[in-house]
């Protein structure tokens, strides 16, 4: 069923099961999950099915630490389908190692692992309008005839990653406008959570429209699914009962802010043909659920776990587009002057490294990377607020120095690599390319040797829309703010959905994962609350 | 810079195409069918990367000196007479790390200082 809160009666009280906030994949997830049973469902989304800019400025905050690459309004979307209305639907699963503790990484772990969450992955394969859950590539090169790995047997591995063209949204919506169980309920902003007297529950949801209507919502149960961003302005913005706001006991709501850094580290030059990198193109592919839009499949490399253990590295994603000198060229003759790269070229480095009786090609390499876990980085609340009077964020991203060392670490295990096995050479440019920056610092020709890293080493990086970690998942309340289960600790009937629970962001993109997430916390919920 | 000491011919750049690891490949023809490089392509290319080490060490801009830290070459030619040896060499700069930046590149030592060996008796850029 479809409500217009623009149009719903002030003063009133909607009251259901389960009250969701935030129609983004992760909310529409769990919705969709609980359609066709028992439960009565009520999910708030503060936009339509279309962008608004009026709602969509009720986002705009400040960003006072490292730059992101939109502002904040532009960089989370309020609209049914959420920030996953940005998600160019690349998918694949979270790194294992990443959920383990890993002790060069701090506050890392989850209390999770790859593992449990496969039956989920699986799961969020057919919601997500993806392939069959297959992410090694000897699957794709035996079943699908794609093409096979190279430097097989080094310490950089290929893994596949789906791409979808299905929107979370734009998949259910239709069947959650059916549901007879489910309210969809558009144009309702949550603005406020109120705690019972005693702060141990939660007892309601003020929602406010931008035509002035004012109501409430009350439920058993409530799954605050608003993003990474804005799932820790509600909280700190609801201090009605507890001055620190809603679950923020030990100071922990905003905290650890994570994004993905993403560049192009630069060129590459590979002594291989053009067919060795077929694996490593963009290739068409069946979905897995019939009447599914076709998936595309791509090879990535990644370091090994054993290299990232004994490097000390974060997770990190090698996207390398092999192309014709001539056309990578091209591009980089397009740039504006100020970002185009000068010295050596390409076909310099090719003279020096392709092998004689091979043809050469050359690459664009694009990396993400991990960002590790910082409190520093973190989400907080302005004096300033919004049109529906909610304090507005300030949001002070801080990736650490130790985060490019890690990534510089990463490339350059890659470049020997490369040399190492007479595979090719690689480039880690200064400059800016494509609309992102590349690494950047004192301009060089010939540094020192490179033990670990560049010295001076300073550079900006570009991100993903994923905002990750300010709710992070974690077994004790003094170190994170919900369970293993999503459960807020100090308010057992509220849950959070989507990247805001993870406690390490790996390189996967996030919304496969936080889909998965979702399908098992909606599991939880059928459980408990039907028991 | 000692530009003159050897001239690069095409006797020359051929031993070098044959090679292992410095072969002169422009290779962008074999992919695309087009856009072959030619003689003077390659000479321009390894004079330039080993203008842009020896800009980056300029004690090594002396031919003995550069010679002596070579080893066991003393000319494009005798590279060339033994190209494999090149290659191993290079293989174990990068398993060791003895690698430098040129321009962001990362490239083995040894094989800077035989394009500077090329550059410092190579007759034009």
């Amino acid at each position: 069923m479809l409500i217009d809160a623009r149009t719903t009666e002030s003063g009133q009280v909607l009251r259901a099961d389960v009250c969701i906030i935030g129609a983004g994949a992760a909310g529409v997830a769990i919705a969709k999950e609980l359609a066709g049973t028992s439960l009565d469902v009520l999910l708030l989304e503060s936009g339509g099915f279309e962008r608004d800019g009026a709602v969509g400025a009720l986002n705009e905050g400040k960003v006072t630490g490292e730059r992101l690459d939109s502002p904040l309004e532009r960089a989370r979307l309020r609209m049914f389908g959420g920030t996953a209305n940005h998600y160019a639907g690349w998918s694949r699963p979270l790194e294992a190692l990443v959920f383990e503790r890993r002790d060069w990484v701090p506050d890392s772990g989850w209390p999770l692992t790859q593992d449990d969450l496969v039956p989920y992955y699986r799961r969020a394969s057919v919601a997500l309008g993806l392939g069959p859950f297959e992410y090694d590539w000897p699957w794709w090169h035996r079943e699908r005839g794609m093409g096979t790995a190279v430097l097989p047997d080094s310490d950089f591995a290929t893994g596949m990653i789906q791409i979808t063209i299905n929107h979370p949204g734009a998949l259910y919506r239709d069947a959650l406008v059916a549901a007879t169980n489910v309210r969809l309920c558009l144009w309702a902003t949550a603005v406020e959570l109120v705690l019972d007297a005693d702060g141990t529950r939660l007892a309601g949801v003020e929602v406010a429209t931008l035509t002035g209507r004012r109501f409430r919502a009350e439920a058993r149960v409530y799954v605050l699914a608003a993003g990474g961003i804005e799932t820790p302005r509600l909280l700190l913005a609801s201090r009605r009962v507890r001055a620190n706001g809603v679950g923020n006991e030990h100071d922990l709501v905003g905290r650890y802010f994570m994004e993905h850094l993403n560049l192009t580290c630069g060129a590459a030059v590979f002594a291989r043909d053009w067919d060795a990198f077929a694996l490593y193109r963009l290739q068409e592919s069946a979905a897995a659920e019939p009447g599914m839009a076709p998936i595309k499949v791509l090879g990535y490399l990644a370091p090994r776990d054993d290299l990232q253990r004994r490097e000390r590295l974060l997770a990190m994603e090698i996207n390398i587009s092999a192309m014709p000198f001539a056309v990578l060229e091209q591009l980089f003759r397009t740039l504006p002057p100020t970002e185009r790269l000068s010295g050596l070229t390409i076909r310099d480095v090719a003279a020096l490294a392709s092998l004689p009786d091979r043809p050469a090609v050359a690459a664009g390499v694009r990396v993400v990377a991990e960002q590790a876990p910082n409190p520093l980085s973190r989400v907080t609340l302005l004096t300033e607020r919004d049109a529906l009077g909610v304090p507005r964020v300030a949001l002070d991203w801080r990736p650490q120095a130790s985060d490019r060392a890690s990534l510089v670490r990463g490339l350059l295990a890659f470049a020997r690599t490369l040399g190492r096995t007479g595979f090719g050479r690689l480039q880690l440019a200064t400059g800016e390319a494509f609309g992102r920056k590349m690494l950047t610092g004192p301009s060089f020709v010939v540094t020192d040797p490179l033990a670990d890293e560049f010295p001076g080493l300073d550079f900006t990086v570009g991100t993903g829309y994923h905002h990750m970690g300010t709710t992070r998942m974690h077994p004790d309340a003094r170190h994170g703010v919900v369970d293993a289960n999503c459960r807020v600790h100090s308010v057992p009937n509220l849950y959070v959905a989507g990247s805001a629970v993870f406690p390490t962001g790996g390189s996967a993109g996030p919304t496969f994962t936080l889909v998965a997430l979702a399908l098992r916390l909606a599991d939880h919920l059928r459980r408990e609350m039907t028991a | 810079m000692n530009d003159d000491a050897i001239v690069l011919t095409r006797r020359t750049l051929l031993r070098w195409a044959a090679g292992g690891t410095f072969a002169l490949a422009m290779r962008a023809g074999l992919v695309e069918g087009s856009d072959a490089a030619d003689d003077g392509d390659v000479a321009a290319a390894l004079t330039r990367i080993g203008r842009r080490y020896l800009e980056g060490t300029p004690d090594e801009r002396d031919l003995p000196t550069l010679q002596r830290r070579l080893g066991a070459w003393r000319t494009p030619d005798e590279v060339l007479d033994n190209v494999a040896a090149l290659e191993r060499a290079v293989r174990r700069d990068f398993e060791r790390g003895d690698i430098l930046a040129v321009d962001g590149w990362i490239l083995s030592r040894t094989e800077l200082r035989a394009a500077a060996l090329f550059a410092l008796t190579a007759s034009r850029p």
